[in-house]
């Protein structure tokens, strides 16, 4: 039993740990421009897919996956805001009417690649498998990768936000807008950034999750869902919140296995979102409003 | 032929779950991605009561309604109580648990399998078991469905949840518990979806989790956007296309194998180009409005002259004169390390209009949100006509007798003029839904009441023509003009009048001061003004605050404070 717990626990910190970096990489975007970005699931299927075609259908090393992945990510999630986004604010279109259309893009893109792909998964070739192993438990060397990056992608995010110029920037559009508009900058130059950023972690996430498992048309759509109930769970306004929501659900849905069996974890997790906002509705580390 | 019947049953039992949706999210603006697990809940209740208890299918359909209708109003309370976002994330959430329950709660839902042999339902010793018997049964129900939401959106009610939907705060502003409408109307819609999942039940007698899946509840909201939010007809617009898209999809020959792909593409493809192209989807909200804007009542109003328009002043009562209209002491409030509003102090005497001036920024407006109640202040009272309201919400604090206009205008772009002002009536019978089902001859009395009421602020503001047309088409100007009148359609003797000429052109600067004069004289009401355009306080007010730095640093008549060299260094900026 202990060696379970254990082990349950090895696992629900690498499932949080991918959780935590898709919770940061959807909370940059939404604290920033307010999209519901629902067709962040679709970038995290095209990268998985990416990663995956690159090394199962050419030659080249595993490592370049992980730069395929990004640059999909990248070119995608930008791609979904020039075209898309960009278009429905000029129309001064709703909020809601920018999460239907993203939801509209994210069904069709994920058809389309069940058109081309079927349903059959796709698994990423030439990594090398290492067994490793800290105690009573057991781990995979790609666990142990998914982890490390991860959380030091979150903290070098962390960094950019509070050190880098373009990071203070972010903070202000997201904060206070026309503040923002009067000190000279442009939000949608920012917004572009927090679009490339935020698809960028989640192209990582794909990678990693494609490297421990496969890609598959609706791979996305959990992950997806963990991100944006990491943010609301953690407050919206904080990436630490959104990283630390995000861990807090990995172990939660983990370590729920050892009282419910596992078709239930998905609950588990909707019941903590669910208490946290009625006890403190502004999530686990945002200032009290007002 | 059983084929097209079948189909045509189909497109009605979509159209009635499609209406329900568009009660929560064409009129009441708010986006439900659950809507499956309503009519799924509705389904599961009625085939358990039909097999296991035998019970008419009538009585199904009502329990699954009930539960369905609980369900949504318990939902919907947590996360509308926090913001509308959380909403989608609730939803979505619930969506998905629900799903998961019905895939492994074996003991009640038979898992995958689904449940079978749903006795077909009968009525009168007529037997509903073949898509001819039961075409009109499904025609029945979705009739019923739809004259349920005819009522509802016709109605006071359904006026307050398009307000809502255009502007909450402004709506809340108006004494409005907009809170309980959106409950309400969660529970409305998730008890009519709960009467389609059942009706599709009773038709296939046999359902499974599928039916109720994530995928299904998207598709409802394609439906509704492509048919046309909040457009009455727009429902069975949508389902009619969307159902029967597939189904011709089918006749294309090399198509038998993707259909499934194809139609999850087209439905996302449809849903993103309207949404980039035609937001308002094939039928409009206000389409075909113009004709039916014949109002009862607005013949006889075209006979009231201007004069008549304006009641005969009521006298004042004697013991409320004694008493201050409005007393607040102390009031502070922060943003964060901010001070915004310091120990503010002021008193309106009874019928009198009483300025609040300062430049800006000086807190002028958080003043007026911490007596509204859109702010919670860190300290001090709040005693409105003698009662204590500090920390009360909006609606309480328009009941109490005051109510407040916006800085920037806030009316309901997307009502008429007309509902603007009939919005905020106060007490409407037909606000509740027992009262339109039940008292639905007082509410008829009173909507043409109100609608009286209503044409007589218009036309004292001079916009009795334009009350057909949305405001958003009006000017500037004119939408003032529409505030004004919405606020004195409340009845409120106490009015917040926030810069009621920010942005105007001189010439309706000197109509709007002249309006307010006249209303406040002969209506007797007690104004609280703040002024940046020191020409139209001096127009209007004899004594005023004056407001800096979320401090009061003088009060007294306006010429004085005008003439006092210090406060205009302040109120200039001149250093």
């Amino acid at each position: 039993m202990k060696i379970l717990l254990w082990q349950l626990l090895v696992n629900g910190i690498i499932t949080g740990s991918l959780y935590a970096l898709a919770g940061v990489s959807w909370g940059i975007i939404y604290r920033t421009t307010h999209i519901f970005h629902f067709s962040h699931q679709l970038v995290f299927a095209v990268a998985g897919y990416a990663a995956a075609l690159v090394t199962s259908q050419t030659p080249l090393p595993f490592y370049f996956g992980f730069l395929t992945a990004i640059i999909a990510a990248v070119a995608l999630g930008c791609g979904i805001e020039i075209f898309l986004y960009r278009n429905l604010r000029r129309l001064k279109a709703t909020q809601t009417t920018i999460f239907l259309a993203s939801m509209g893009l994210a069904i069709a893109g994920i058809a389309l690649i069940l058109f081309f792909f079927r349903s059959n998964p796709r698994s990423l070739k030439g990594l090398p498998a290492i067994m490793l192993s800290m105690g009573p438990t057991n781990f995979t060397a790609v666990d142990l990768a998914l982890v490390i990056v991860s959380w030091i992608m979150i903290g070098l995010l962390l960094l950019l936000l509070a050190k880098w110029r373009y990071g203070k920037a972010i903070r202000a559009v997201g904060s206070n807008l026309e503040l923002a508009k009067n000190l000279g900058l442009n939000p949608e130059n920012i917004y572009l950034l927090v679009f490339a950023i935020g698809s960028a972690l989640f192209g990582i996430g794909a990678f990693l999750f494609t490297a421990r498992n496969c890609a598959f048309p609706t791979m996305g759509l959990l992950p997806f869902f963990m991100s944006f109930t990491a943010v609301f769970l953690g407050g919206i306004s904080s990436i630490a919140g959104h990283a630390l929501a995000g861990l807090i659900l990995g172990l939660a849905e983990t370590l729920g296995m050892i009282v419910l069996p596992g078709e239930y974890r998905i609950i588990i997790v909707f019941v903590i979102l669910f208490v946290v906002i009625i006890i403190k509705p502004e999530g686990l580390l945002s200032p009290k409003r007002g | 032929m059983d084929y097209i019947l079948h189909i045509l049953i189909f497109i009605l039992i979509y159209a009635s779950l499609v209406q329900s949706l568009n009660l929560i999210m064409g009129y009441a603006g708010v986006v439900s991605m659950c809507h499956a697990i309503f009519s799924g809940i509705g389904a599961y209740t009625a085939a358990l009561i039909s097999i296991h208890l035998g019970y008419n299918f009538l009585v199904g359909m009502a329990v699954g309604f009930l539960l369905a209708g609980v369900t949504g109003a318990l939902l919907a309370l947590p996360s509308l109580r926090v913001r509308d976002e959380y909403l989608i994330v609730f939803t979505i959430g619930f969506q998905m648990v629900m799903f998961e329950l019905m895939l492994t709660a074996r003991g009640i839902t038979e898992g995958q399998g689904g449940i079978t042999n749903i006795p077909a339902p009968a009525l009168l010793g007529l037997e509903f078991n073949s898509p001819y018997s039961f075409l009109p049964l499904a025609l029945g129900i979705t009739i019923v469905c739809f004259i349920i939401a005819w009522r509802v959106i016709h109605s006071p009610f359904g006026r307050v949840l398009k307000a809502i939907r255009e502007d909450e705060s402004a709506c809340r502003a108006l004494g409005k518990n907009s809170l309980r409408f959106k409950v309400l109307v969660f529970a409305l819609g998730g008890g009519l979806a709960a009467i389609g999942g059942s009706t599709l039940a009773y038709y296939l007698t046999f359902i499974s989790p599928f039916s109720f899946s994530v995928d299904i509840s998207i598709f409802l909201i394609v439906m509704v956007v492509m048919g046309g939010a909040a457009n009455f007809w727009g429902p069975l617009v949508g389902a009619a296309i969307l159902v029967g898209l597939p189904e011709v999809l089918r006749f294309i020959p090399g198509t038998a194998d993707i259909i499934d792909v194809l139609r999850e593409f087209l439905y996302g493809i449809i849903l993103m180009l309207f949404m980039l192209f035609r937001p308002q989807g094939i039928l409009p909200e206000y389409l075909g409005r113009k004709q039916k804007l014949t109002l009862p009542g607005s013949k006889a109003l075209q006979e009231l002259g201007d004069n008549q328009a304006i009641e005969t002043p009521r006298p004042l009562d004697e013991k409320n004169i004694s008493l201050p209209a409005v007393e607040i002491q102390g009031l502070s409030k922060s943003f964060g390390g901010l001070q915004a509003v310091k120990d503010v102090s002021l008193t309106l005497p009874f019928g009198k209009i009483t300025g609040l001036i300062g430049p800006n920024g000086c807190g002028k407006t958080t003043v007026f949100n911490l007596i509204t109640g859109h702010l919670i202040p860190n300290g001090g009272t709040v005693y409105i006509r003698g009662k204590d309201m500090t920390n009360k919400p909006p609606y309480r604090v328009v009941s109490s007798g005051l109510a407040r206009s916006w800085q920037d205008v806030r009316i309901f772009n997307g009502m008429t003029v007309l509902e603007n002002v009939l919005v905020a009536r106060p007490n409407q019978t037909g606000e509740s839904l027992l009262s339109l089902i039940f008292k639905p001859w007082r509410v008829a009395e009173e909507e043409k009441e109100n609608i009286r009421k209503a044409f007589e602020y218009l036309n004292l503001v001079g916009l009795q023509e334009k009350a057909d047309q949305l405001a958003v088409s009006l000017s500037p100007t004119e939408q003032k003009l529409i505030a004004l009148s919405r606020l004195l359609a409340t009845e409120c003797p106490i009015l917040l009048l926030d810069e009621p000429t920010a942005a105007l052109d001189l010439e309706s600067v000197k109509r709007i001061i002249n309006l307010i004069k006249k209303i406040a004289k002969q209506k007797q009401k007690t104004v609280l003004l703040v002024e940046h355009n020191l020409d139209v306080v001096r127009g209007l007010v004899e004594n005023a605050y004056f407001m800096s730095d979320g401090e009061i640093l003088a009060h007294g008549q306006i010429h004085e404070l005008i003439a006092d060299p210090k406060l205009a260094e302040v109120y200039f900026g001149i250093e």
